[in-house]
């Protein structure tokens, strides 16, 4: 139990008006009550080695469509989803639309931020933040995690391009909690509030003690500052910035159990299907509880090898999805990504279920942004990715359609002429943040998003 | 073997104008080098330890052995497939966190241990202040790997006064001291400090930042009071002291950090762990027998480091470190009666490294081999010429759900189509030659597909291989592979990519590796003598 979770500052400075409140309330973040309405929040989910179409793509547009077979479990939650076709990483290049391929690593690395992550380097583009970051600098501040970030089937793969979609920065990656109860523990191990005057006086004066270790290493990384050059520096900054999210954090304090929010721990397990749920379960837990408006999950990582033996499919995934058109491995893919999309209906299901205090469910609060790195991954296709937006962003979006952008290209292609970049700038705009680009290939805003 | 490779095959990345395709991660030049001018020793970045640094890092410091790093977050590899590359090390709030948790458990746990006296030297109940003084100053010194500041100890020592003033215990003042040591930036990073961080004048590194740069090349760790103590005394910065280190440290145990941490990236060993087989096709491949493939490599390997041999007996080598379970994947004669031993091949048909069972899984699939990616793995890991990736678009190989052909008639496709057959030219025949080997090593006469295994091939040069040995036997032979070698040492030491500007040194410290017959010890004192590793410069702004 983290009961030092409060700030010696904090508490210093409230130790002579801590009247009417018990003093762990006066430092709860601000909660939904204080605000207007619900806040908004954003959500992306990751599966990697895109999705084979036969099986994904849904049929007719606008709002008379029907689900593909993988999507089936998302029936019930049709009118919650705005399904868009064609996109893909380029647009137009040269009159024609654009028919790229990519690797994994520039898929994964671009999955947020609309170009292609430099597999080589192991960067993105000089000044990249990713658009779940963008997003989280907008309306993160006022929770106790400014963002969190989530990543559960994990297999080894080369180059850490592959192994995060969050990114603070060009070489700032952000790390994913592969371990749903260390995220619970994280996020709500300071939950149970000391109740009488002598505790609260010991948890003031371990906070107190706390922050002076940070205040060590804050001073030490400031000291060194002053001695190096230019790269290091980038270095102490993100140290600093990491010791500062800890401190703030101490400062926010811990959280008190509510008839909105009342935390219970997942259970432990080995079982990959219920480590997936228990993440899922920690992540809608942390929005409904304000604790965090912002998270990403990556159901596996860029280039996942994961073998999905409890869906009775031989293979490891990445492995089939290069099945030069082995139906048996086809098929592999298929129920794969049906489970994925499960999963997804899972978590949008639990999302709706959430009531907030006006009545609304927090799936109506949030936007849900789901897509891979790749669009098929056969052919590393770097367009037709597969993107599904779910909720209605209080408004933002409207769900219960499928847009369909693709068309002939005039050279018998299927596909389209919109970079994903468009959809970025949109969704961005839908959380006040104004850009006119994202990435490199974007040319304006997606007007579709509203309908 | 492969003069034709940067014209034979290339493909473009889309939308990455400059990229270079076909390029190495740590691209080496090609091209003639004037060596006769000044060297830039190079900038490298100040670097957060990796987890597997950490862990043996406080191992050393605390004598734990925990594994805390356990629990951080995946630790990811840069561009040069190292992940102790000082650019890609970045820090997140997560990270740090962990940090954080992890320096309160480790504080704890060890103040209440006995092993307490390897920090608190004193007794502090009798001798109060100046004991914990005295004792965090020394952990400092070993935490940091250089003396401490007057004002360090300053800043401890008020830190200490934080917990007495709150009512606390003095020994509660030393565990909070502690645990700042240990999430300071001056432990968790290694820091080097040019004399003007913005000149790019080379100069000697300083004794303690060369003793570092030693510790964590040879043993993923900490220098020990050895290195420390030749560092205060100003003895380590001569070639004689850096070649009697490292002989030293090669001959320690903490040397199988190196084995294990440049290996397990080198030869692409840390994806076993997470490596799975289909049951049905190899049932006796479980956790136990990777684990015994995993000592194999490492055990082979680390006999490189103080026996005179050369490296291109890496790949030439008629023997191997096996135990029973590995013989009998092997189908050797002679069966190690426990644990693991030093065995001749005699005739069964394997040839060093690369037909161990370790890397032959790494490099193949979950049901299956790959031949391509076997290639790739050889072309790119031992020849540094590793290809690029696919292009756009490409089109189905067959559509059959029965086979009709050999793997390697399936993948002759690939050589049909113009825009893959560039590199599928030069890595399918290489891959070919193990298709006597299945997904876990074991030799075969038949393929995944049911068909006959032909593995007999052509390297663009002309010359030919009737099989994996032979073909073996020709990458050992060629200059290419002690040099790519060298180039990757070059990149797990510094701890960045390798540029042109290092070209000469990298031919120097293969020169004079073989003046000593080009073993492994000889390679890693030259790299540790040479300027990129013992001098650096700073960064223009």
């Amino acid at each position: 139990m983290k009961r030092w979770m409060l700030s010696r500052r904090t508490l210093l400075r409230g130790a002579g008006v801590a009247l009417a409140l018990p003093i762990l309330e006066q430092m709860m973040p601000v909660a939904r009550g204080a605000t207007a309405g619900s806040p908004l929040r954003f959500l992306s989910v990751f599966c990697a080695n895109g999705f084979i179409k036969d099986a994904y793509a849904p049929t007719g547009t606008g709002t008379t469509f029907s689900l593909g077979p993988s999507m089936q479990s998302l029936e019930p939650l049709k009118d919650d989803l705005l399904i868009i076709s064609g996109l893909g990483k380029e647009g137009n290049k040269g009159g024609k639309c654009f028919q790229g391929a990519t690797g994994h690593e520039n898929g994964t690395g671009g999955f947020l931020t609309g170009i292609y992550g430099d597999g080589a380097a192991g960067t993105l583009d000089a000044g990249t933040v990713s658009v779940d970051q963008m997003i989280a600098n907008a309306i993160g501040s006022e929770t106790k995690f400014q963002s969190i970030q989530t990543q559960v089937l994990y297999t080894y793969a080369t180059g850490r391009l592959n192994e995060h979609v969050s990114w603070a920065g060009d070489n700032t990656p952000l790390d994913n909690e592969q371990d749903p109860k260390a995220l619970f523990d994280r996020i709500f191990g300071d939950y149970a509030a000391p109740d009488d005057a002598a505790s609260q006086a010991a948890a003031a004066k371990l906070g107190r003690l706390e922050g002076s270790i940070l205040d060590f290493v804050s001073a030490d990384a400031t000291e060194l500052k002053g001695k190096l050059g230019r790269s290091d520096n980038l270095k102490l900054d993100e140290y600093l910035s990491a010791v500062r999210d800890l401190e703030k954090r101490l400062q926010a304090g811990g959280g008190s159990v509510t008839d909105s929010c009342n935390p219970v721990a997942p259970m432990a397990t080995i079982d990959p299907q219920q480590t997936v749920k228990n993440m899922i379960d920690v992540i809608v837990l942390a929005m409904q509880c304000d604790s965090t408006r912002v998270a990403t999950l990556m159901i596996e990582n860029g280039l996942g090898n994961w073998v999905y033996d409890f869906l009775g499919v031989a293979g490891g995934h990445h492995d089939l999805s290069h099945h030069n058109g082995d139906e048996t491995m086809k098929q592999g893919c298929r129920t794969i990504e049906k489970w994925e999309l499960d999963q997804f209906a899972y978590l949008l299901q639990k999302m709706k279920d959430v009531k907030e205090a006006d009545g609304t469910s927090l799936l109506d609060n949030t936007m849900v942004f789901l897509s891979s790195d790749v669009g098929d991954g056969m052919g590393h296709t770097a367009y037709d990715l597969p993107v599904i937006l779910a909720g209605k962003a209080q408004g933002a979006v409207t769900t219960g359609r499928h847009v369909n952008l693709i068309g002939d290209d005039g050279y018998g292609f299927p596909c389209s002429n919109v970079p994903i970049g468009n959809l970025f700038i949109s969704m961005l705009g839908a959380f006040g943040v104004a850009v006119d680009a994202v990435g490199p290939f974007s040319t304006g805003p997606l007007a579709e998003l509203a309908g | 073997l492969l003069g034709a490779l940067g014209v034979a095959c290339s493909a473009e990345i889309p939308g990455k104008s400059g990229s270079e395709p076909g390029s190495v991660p740590g691209g080496e030049s090609s091209a003639a080098v004037d060596c006769s001018g000044a060297r830039d020793p190079g900038n490298v970045v100040m670097r957060r330890l990796t987890h597997s640094e950490y862990d043996k890092t406080v191992r050393d410091l605390l004598g734990d052995t925990s594994s805390p790093a356990r629990v951080f977050p995946s630790g990811t590899n840069g561009s040069t497939g190292f992940d102790n590359e000082g650019a890609a090390l970045s820090m997140s709030p997560l990270l740090f966190e962990k940090y954080s948790d992890s320096a309160r458990t480790l504080v704890e746990t060890f103040l209440a241990s006995d092993k307490r006296s390897l920090v608190i030297t004193c007794d502090l109940a009798t001798e109060g202040e100046a004991c914990a003084d005295s004792s965090l100053s020394a952990f400092a010194r070993r935490a940091f790997r250089r003396p401490v500041t007057d004002e360090e100890k300053q800043r401890l020592a008020d830190l200490i006064r934080v917990a007495v003033v709150e009512g606390e215990s003095l020994e509660m003042g030393v565990a909070l001291a502690m645990r700042a040591i240990l999430t300071s930036p001056k432990f968790l990073y290694r820091i080097e400090v040019d004399p003007d961080p913005r000149a790019v004048t080379p100069h000697a590194l300083s004794g303690h930042e060369l003793a570092t740069r030693l510790s964590y090349f040879l043993w993923s760790s900490t220098p020990d009071d050895a290195l420390l103590s030749a560092a205060d005394a100003g003895d380590l910065n001569t070639l004689p002291a850096i070649s009697t280190q490292v002989a030293r440290m090669l001959s320690d145990a903490k040397a199988q950090g190196f084995v294990q941490d440049f290996t397990g990236q080198w030869l692409g060993l840390r994806a076993l762990a997470t490596l799975t087989r289909d049951a049905t096709e190899y049932a006796s491949f479980n956790d136990a027998l990777k684990s015994s493939m995993e000592t194999e490599t490492q055990l082979f390997f680390g006999s490189f480091l103080n026996e005179d041999k050369s490296v291109t007996e890496l790949l030439s080598a008629n023997y191997s470190y096996v135990d029973s379970a590995l013989a009998g994947l092997y189908g050797l004669v002679e069966v190690p009666s426990s644990g693991f031993a030093k065995v001749s091949f005699g005739d069964a048909p394997r040839l060093g490294l690369m037909t161990q069972a370790s890397v032959l899984t790494a490099s193949a699939k979950v049901n299956g081999t790959s031949p391509p990616k076997r290639g790739k793995w050889v072309l790119g890991q031992l020849l540094c010429s590793e290809p690029p990736p696919p292009p756009p678009n490409i089109p189905a190989l067959v559509e059959e759900a029965v086979p009709t052909g050999s793997v390697r008639q399936k993948f002759e496709e690939h050589e049909k189509n113009t825009g893959c057959s560039g590199c599928h030219a030069l890595m399918d025949p290489i891959g070919f030659a193990f298709e006597n080997y299945d997904a876990i090593g074991a030799y075969r006469t038949v393929d995944d597909n049911g068909f006959d295994v032909d593995s007999s091939g052509v390297f663009p040069d002309g010359r030919t291989f009737s099989n994996a040995v032979e073909l073996a036997s020709d990458i050992a032979s060629d200059p290419e592979f002690a040099s790519c070698l060298t180039q990757r040492l070059f990149v797990y030491a510094t701890g960045r990519r390798d540029t042109d500007a290092d070209a000469c040194a990298l031919s120097d410290v293969l020169a004079a590796a073989s003046e000593h017959g080009t073993t492994l010890g000889a390679l890693v004192t030259a790299l540790a003598e040479s300027a990129p590793f013992t001098e650096r410069r700073g960064e223009p702004e």
